[in-house]
Parts: structure tokens; sequence; C-alpha cells
């Protein structure tokens, strides 16, 4: 096709505007991105080169909106990559004292001892999430259960572990290090609270 | 230590390690990014849950390791090897 036909597609684009719009808004949810996605159909007009055969230049306009939608919305909204979720998860404030490296070995114990309180699966499902960094979908498909399931077991496992771990250090660090020994006596007297399968509160 | 009232601050801590789980469910989008950048930005209380969150994560990482590793040593022993 030639530089003509292009800008017959062109025109044909501005005198059906209204109604090109009006679907692909229907469609896409947002008229917002239904202007975006329409302007760059123009832009993409402009630049002219190969075209197939037009048998319906409604038809083709709004697959070739469609399209650029899709890209659009995805470029906006793509997955992030494993180093980004690493920034992400980096804390800020991270200097380290004495003190401070004390909790963090005294922390450590109670967690180690609050993991192995989990029901198996709960164990093996978040260990799976934070040790391999294993996505929930492959946590899923090893376990065979839903993505759903997943979700609430590590959901319900993350809880518990957090309520335990805050409970057991809780005023621990008021008093000095001589409160390690409380902490691993409180180990002893923690079999009341078992981690809940199911608690979701989404 | 704190005027809210514990509901609340349990609330905050509960999304916060929503937040953290989204993070690393291979799911995560730069929409998603986003959505935390504004999370955190809308109180101190906000961002230090999130900071929170994020440091019992990573003990949960050392506390998952060094229990996966006894838990082998104990196997380790128990199918008879040194």
């Amino acid at each position: 096709m030639t530089e003509a036909d292009w800008a017959a597609l062109q025109r044909h684009l501005l005198a059906r505007y209204g109604e090109l719009k009006r679907r692909l808004t229907r469609y896409l949810g947002s008229s917002d991105l239904a202007s975006e996605a329409l302007h760059d159909t123009w832009l993409r007009l402009e630049r002219g080169g190969e075209l197939t055969t037009v048998r319906n230049p409604d038809t083709y306009l709004y697959s070739m909106a469609i399209n650029i939608a899709s890209n659009l919305r995805r470029a906006e909204n793509r997955r992030l990559t494993a180093s980004e979720v690493e920034a992400l998860l980096e804390i800020a404030d991270d200097a380290p004292d004495a003190a401070r490296a004390l909790e963090a070995r005294t922390e450590l114990e109670a967690l180690v001892h609050i993991i192995g309180k989990l029901p198996v699966r709960q164990q093996a499902i978040l260990l799976a999430a934070r040790l391999e960094g294993t996505p929930r979908r492959e946590i899923a498909a090893r376990f065979g259960v839903s993505e759903r399931f997943v979700q609430r077991e590590l959901q319900a496992a993350h809880d518990y572990c957090a309520a335990r771990l805050e409970e057991m250090m809780s005023g621990r660090f008021r008093s000095g290090p001589r409160e390690l020994s409380s902490v691993k006596r409180a180990f002893g007297l923690e079999r009341k609270m078992p981690a809940r399968s199911g608690t979701d509160d989404q | 230590m704190s005027d809210d009232p514990d509901g609340e601050a349990d609330a905050l801590k509960r999304d916060a390690r929503r937040w953290v789980r989204q993070l690393v469910s291979g799911e995560a989008t730069t929409a998603d990014a986003e959505a935390l950048k504004r999370w955190r930005q809308q109180s101190p209380a906000h961002e230090s849950a999130f900071t929170e969150a994020l440091r019992v994560w990573r003990g949960l990482g050392e506390g998952g390791a060094s229990l996966s590793k006894r838990m082998a040593c104990r196997c380790g022993r128990g199918a008879g090897q040194p």
C-alpha cells in the first residue's frame, strides 16, 4: 500500500474518532487509555511503511488501537525483576551496634524455635518462599494446591511467626543482656498458641 | 508505647507483612512497587511498620536456614551418615 493509503486511514481515524473512542473505552475500561491508544495509533499511521490489505478500516484501526493499548498497559505494569525486588527489600537504616547484635542473635534463636513449631505444611511453604525464593505459582504446583491456598497458608505462618516473635521479644532488651535466659525459658511456655490454617482476612 | 489502639497498629503490621509477601510472590509488578511507595509515605508509622516487617522477613530467612541445617543434621545422623 502507498502513502496515500496511510493518509486515508488517518482521515478515517479522524472521521470516526468519536465512535472508535467510545468502543475502545468500553473495551479497555478507561477513557484515558483509549485516548492514549488512539493518539499512538495516529502516530503509527504517520510513520507509514508496509501495510497489509485493509478490508474494513474501522476494524483495522480498532484492532491496532487495542494492540497498542495492551502494550501500553504492559509497559506501565510489568513484573518487577529480581534485583528490583531485592532493592525494595533492603533495609535503609541498618547500622549494627553491640546491643542490636545481641538482640539479633536472640531473635534468631527465637525464630528458629518458632518456625520449628509451625504445622508441617505451613513450615514447608514458608521455607520454600523464604529460603528458596520460590514464586507462589511454583509452590502451588509443588504441593498440588491452589495459589490462593499457598497465599493463605503463607499468611498464616507469617502472621503467627511475627506475633510469637513480638511476644517473646517484648521487653527483653529494656533490662540488658541477662534477659537472654528468660527468652529461652519462654520457649517452654509457648505451646498454647498453634498457628491456625486459613486465618485469612483478605 | 503508642497512642494507636492495638487493633490499628496490628492492622498496620499485618498490611506491612502483606506487602513483603506480595513483593516476593513472583507476581509483583511495577504498579505494586508504586503502590507500596505510596503506602509507605502515608506516615512514619507506615514506614516503620514496613521496616519492621523487612527485619522479621530477614530473620525468618536466617532462622529458617538455621533450622533447615539442624534438621538436615538430625536426618543425616538418622540415616547413619557421619
